[in-house]
């Protein structure tokens, strides 16, 4: 059977157990039918059985469980192009500590998307001059963190408008930005980046930072302590981080401690809260490092004002510098010619 | 002379017979040696780089040995996914790819035994299984390398006394 979806805007592939076969697409649930169209009705879909989510299984862990373990016990796999499955059932755990999970009862396929230029709201907030500010992307669940993250280290990489090329690094703990698979990235993360495969997040900061000589490191979803301690260090090496939360608001990222902590002390200069909308990456506000500051919001017709609100830095349309209050910190230059590649 | 180069036939078709049977036993104790020194590497491969089935497949046919073949195409068929469980797959391979080596029936039911326990659970199992594969063979090694010396010494002496012997007789 051949699902009849437009693949770019697929988002989801739910099976569960002895219910109808689903897609998400555009944020829209969808049942799909044993000919493989897609209804707005459950009435004639295709039922999910046990037999098929363990085929499903089996062929997405390629005859090598073993290989999948440690992600079987978080939850997930990553398949290859970097898509996501979620996997349920019964969790076989022992003193607390999870084993692995049995009689697996759905399977929940998130497809990840490469959105080229979707992080180009952004990058004119991200340098200052040569130099590369420490960016957290905030944003609950499928609001295209990711997404946005693989595109402006993608940009960092290559070079765009605002600056050159630089060295980056990706610290690709899940294998979600440059989908690595047998060693060739799927993704495109750019021409000067580095990419240490499913190594864990911390470990990955302190040998990127001693080996690769990065500008900038990548890493998605952080919030453990021993993160939060490996990018202090590399902040503190003189090398930036974009990184990636879930949260909903500034707000939501100070009621969680080792977030909270990084942010009290400073280690991001720019904050950059997404929200659900029609594209990947929809950017709701940028802030500075007060994270009282908006440099940006959503809604303002590309307004940009100081702290004071009145005082307009940059008006769509206008086509001029936009500086912070020095005057001589460019923060965009819309006409900057691209340097390199 | 017909007598002669008749009898010279005779002796050197029955001294290659015999020379051929002893080559197959040291043939198969080689091969089975060549099998567990593989077992070794992909021991060492899963364990190391905990890369799947297919991936540690294909670096132990890069090495190079009489059995690349046999990986390369069972890390073709784990690559289709057309279905077939990886037992299944690696006895066909086995069915195809045995007939054209020195190894018996036996070695080569062992070896598809193998395939019952690789692929599926946790790390530990995959090497418990290969080690117990591997146990099996070193054992079987030693019983045949004690015979080896004798046997070939056997089958070649056969081969040229039987060519003498059946010259005498045709004479």
């Amino acid at each position: 059977m051949r699902l009849n979806v437009d693949y770019s805007r697929l988002q989801e592939i739910r099976l569960r157990s002895g219910r109808p076969f689903m897609v998400k697409i555009s944020d829209k649930d969808y049942f799909v039918e044993e000919n493989g169209r897609l209804s707005e009705s459950p009435v004639s879909s295709l039922i999910i059985n046990e037999g098929m989510l363990k085929e499903t299984l089996e062929y997405m862990l390629r005859y090598s469980r073993y290989a999948f373990d440690e992600e079987i016990r978080q939850g997930y796999i990553t398949l290859s192009g970097g898509h996501r499955a979620g996997i349920c059932g019964r969790v076989v755990a022992e003193k607390g500590v999870v084993k692995s999970i049995k009689n697996i009862s759905s399977i929940n396929i998130r497809i990840a998307h490469e959105v080229k230029g979707c992080a180009d709201k952004v990058m004119p907030y991200v340098y200052d001059n040569e130099r590369i500010r420490s960016v957290l992307l905030i944003a609950p669940p499928c609001c295209g963190k990711t997404t946005l993250l693989r595109d402006m280290i993608r940009q960092v990489s290559d070079g765009n408008a605002y600056c050159h090329g630089m060295n980056a690094a990706v610290i690709d703990e899940r294998s979600e930005l440059a989908a690595c698979y047998q060693g060739v990235w799927q993704n495109d993360v750019g021409v000067r980046t580095d990419v240490l495969d499913a190594c864990p997040k911390a470990v990955g900061m302190m040998m990127a930072v001693r080996a690769l000589s990065p500008a900038v490191i990548a890493v998605d979803e952080i919030g453990g302590a021993e993160d939060a301690e490996a990018l202090r260090y590399v902040i503190n090496c003189g090398c930036s981080v974009f990184a990636t939360a879930h949260g909903y608001s500034l707000e939501d990222i100070k009621s969680k401690p080792v977030l909270s902590e990084l942010l009290a002390d400073g280690s991001f200069e720019r904050f950059v809260i997404l929200k659900k909308g029609r594209e990947h990456g929809e950017i709701s506000l940028i802030s500075d490092r007060s994270g009282t500051n908006h440099l940006y919001t959503a809604g303002q017709r590309g307004e940009i004002s100081d702290r004071s609100g009145t005082n307009h830095l940059h008006t769509a349309g206008q086509r001029s510098e936009i500086s912070d209050r020095s005057g001589t910190n460019h923060l965009l230059q819309p006409h900057r010619r691209k340097i390199g590649a | 002379m017909v007598k002669i180069t008749g009898i010279i036939i005779i002796i050197t078709a029955f001294s290659l017979t015999g020379f051929a049977y002893a080559g197959n036993i040291t043939g198969r104790i080689n091969q089975l040696h060549e099998l567990k020194r593989i077992t070794i590497m992909l021991e060492g491969e899963l364990r190391y780089s905990h890369s799947t089935m297919e991936e540690t497949l294909r670096t132990i046919a890069q090495k190079g040995d009489c059995f690349s073949a046999f990986f390369n195409a069972v890390a073709l068929k784990l690559a289709e996914n057309m279905g077939e469980s990886f037992s299944e797959i690696w006895r066909d391979c086995v069915d195809d790819f045995f007939k054209n080596t020195k190894l018996t029936d036996e070695d080569a039911a062992e070896f598809k035994m193998l395939s019952d326990s690789l692929g599926y659970l946790d790390m530990k199992a995959q090497c418990d299984s290969i080690l117990l594969y591997r146990e099996r063979l070193s054992a079987k090694l030693e019983e045949l390398d004690s015979q080896a010396a004798g046997k070939v010494k056997m089958y070649r002496s056969l081969g040229v006394s039987m060519g003498i012997l059946t010259a005498v007789i045709l004479l």
